[in-house]
């Protein structure tokens, strides 16, 4: 039984005085509970809107997504997103943005708090509760979206290049600590990147996709066992070989679309 | 006339110290050359349109203690305050619409652009046959010359919103109110006080140039009256006293600014 079903999405991007761009054609997915996957492609293969979709900030044109059994009607309560961009208020406290989903959900006050400061610590961010986000680092501001999205305890968790805008280092730190943080507390993730071995190292099921139009091309189920460690899975024939096969077929798509 | 902090990030406190004492040096340094070559220049050629500064400082005392200046100050200030209020009130409402609803936005830009634009001495003439010889004349033309700045950036302000965090707001499940007052608003809060900071500069102008011309009263109306005697001494030491309120006003708004905006990265 599927947590997220996408079935026979298109969708048209119109912008005024431009062609139509063609960003879903006809996409098709199946999203079991507490499953890790990633969507994988090249940039402008739709793989953001297609989670955005999921998450309700975007209305497919044609077909539909339900989440929970229910259909995606704009934004609900079953997802929560971590931004590429972070998205963080920058006039409020570390605290305050964790705590921003509660309170828009209706949370008391002393729970709210008490909640954020729990996934605060739980993202490693213990003692920066009254910092500003100027005051941190490109790593530390995303702990803190990530932060703002655990605590919500969406059974979703649809995460946005999250990794993307921070230096190589931060980022296999960051791989490292979500792998951990969803070993703990285990939920759906919907996982956007363009990045091969942190789509592999991640998912338990990579969706390749290609552009123009954004479809899906393979989906590639990843086994290695969990809980992981990226060194040495990195460092595995499998991962090797499946990243050569990625590889490929990007390759193939791309060329398939130049030709 | 330095305000900046002591010492900014990853600065040494003493390194911070010296900074401080050379701004303040240097902007001291600029002021008082200035003054030298005033006086110099005005005790050489000695022609009535350029009076020595010690002379100009002498008669702005004079003008303060005998002068009753002081009286035609405390009105100035108080119609500059409450024209700047009335402004304000028009300016955040007005410009946070435009830059909330496109159709009020298409429906006002042309013509709050255009009246940026047109003196307000314009309407002079329009003011006084409805107020007449009062406070309230000076009072409209202060809003006048500085509500239009403040519509405009606010509106901009507000339109220029970073889209992510609209974004973050709605899949958080804010509503469209909760999100102009959570998000919205505090965004734009920095770029709207730097419109307010003009409106200030823009509403002294009208405050003196709405007394000079208009209403014969108050400090600027005092200037007007010392114009016509030729006497240019009073000119002087009016204008000299005006610059060092608009430094003092815009210091104190930017110290105010500085503050509420920290947050800024």
């Amino acid at each position: 039984m599927s947590i997220i079903s996408v079935s026979n999405v298109t969708h048209q991007y119109a912008v005024e005085g431009r062609e139509k761009t063609l960003a879903l054609s006809d996409v098709n997915l199946e999203i079991g509970k507490n499953e890790f996957v990633t969507l994988l492609g090249p940039s402008g293969c739709g793989k953001t809107t297609l989670m955005r979709a999921i998450g309700g900030l975007v209305t497919p044109t044609e077909g539909t997504i339900t989440v929970n059994g229910k259909p995606v009607r704009g934004p609900n309560q079953d997802c929560a997103i971590v931004f590429q961009s972070f998205a963080l208020m920058p006039w409020a406290s570390v605290l305050q943005n964790v705590t921003f989903g509660l309170e828009m959900r209706g949370v008391g006050k002393a729970e709210r708090e008490e909640k954020a400061r729990a996934a605060i610590a739980q993202v490693g961010l213990k003692g920066f509760e009254n910092k500003l986000p100027k005051e941190l680092s490109g790593g530390m501001q995303q702990r803190v979206g990530l932060a703002r999205a655990l605590v919500v305890s969406t059974p979703i968790l649809l995460m946005d290049e999250p990794f993307g805008a921070l230096d190589q280092q931060t980022r296999r730190y960051m791989q490292e600590e979500l792998l951990r943080i969803w070993q703990q507390d285990q939920r759906t993730v919907v996982f956007v990147t363009h990045d091969m071995e942190e789509a592999i190292l991640l998912a338990d099921k990579v969706v390749l996709m290609s552009a123009r139009p954004g479809r899906i091309e393979e989906v590639i189920d990843v086994t290695f066992e969990r809980p992981r460690d990226p060194e040495a899975v990195e460092r595995l024939p499998e991962f090797v070989e499946l990243k050569e096969h990625l590889w490929r077929r990007l390759r193939q798509a791309h060329e398939l679309n130049a030709a | 006339m330095t305000m900046s902090a002591l010492s900014t990030a990853g600065e040494s406190p003493a390194a911070g110290l010296v900074r401080f004492v050379r701004n303040i040096a240097v902007n001291w340094a600029g002021m008082v050359a200035l003054a030298l070559i005033w006086e110099i220049v005005g005790q050489l050629i000695r022609q009535p349109w350029l009076p020595p500064l010690s002379e100009v400082l002498v008669r702005m005392v004079a003008l303060f203690t005998t002068g009753g200046l002081s009286q035609h100050l405390v009105a100035s200030l108080a119609s500059l305050a409450l024209g700047f209020l009335i402004a304000l009130a028009i300016g955040l409402a007005v410009g946070i619409l435009m830059g909330l609803f496109n159709w009020v936005y298409t429906a006002l830009d042309v013509y709050v652009n255009a009246m940026l634009f047109t003196p307000g001495l314009i309407f002079a003439p329009i003011l006084f046959a409805i107020f007449g010889l009062s406070d309230a004349t000076r009072v409209s033309v202060v809003v006048i010359y500085a509500v239009f700045i403040i519509i405009i950036n606010t509106a901009a302000a507000v339109r220029n919103v970073d889209r992510p965090l609209i974004e973050m707001a709605a899949s958080y499940g804010a509503s469209r109110t909760t999100t102009v007052f959570r998000i919205v608003l505090p965004d734009a809060f920095p770029l709207i006080i730097a419109g307010l900071r003009m409106g200030v500069g823009r509403a002294v102008k009208g405050m003196v140039n709405g007394e000079m011309f208009i209403a014969l009263i108050g400090i600027g109306g005092q200037a007007a009256r010392y114009g016509k005697q030729f006497d240019f001494t009073s000119v002087w030491a009016i204008s000299v006293f005006i610059m060092a309120l608009a430094v003092v006003i815009n210091q104190l708004v930017t110290w105010l600014e500085k503050r509420m905006t920290a947050w800024v990265d």
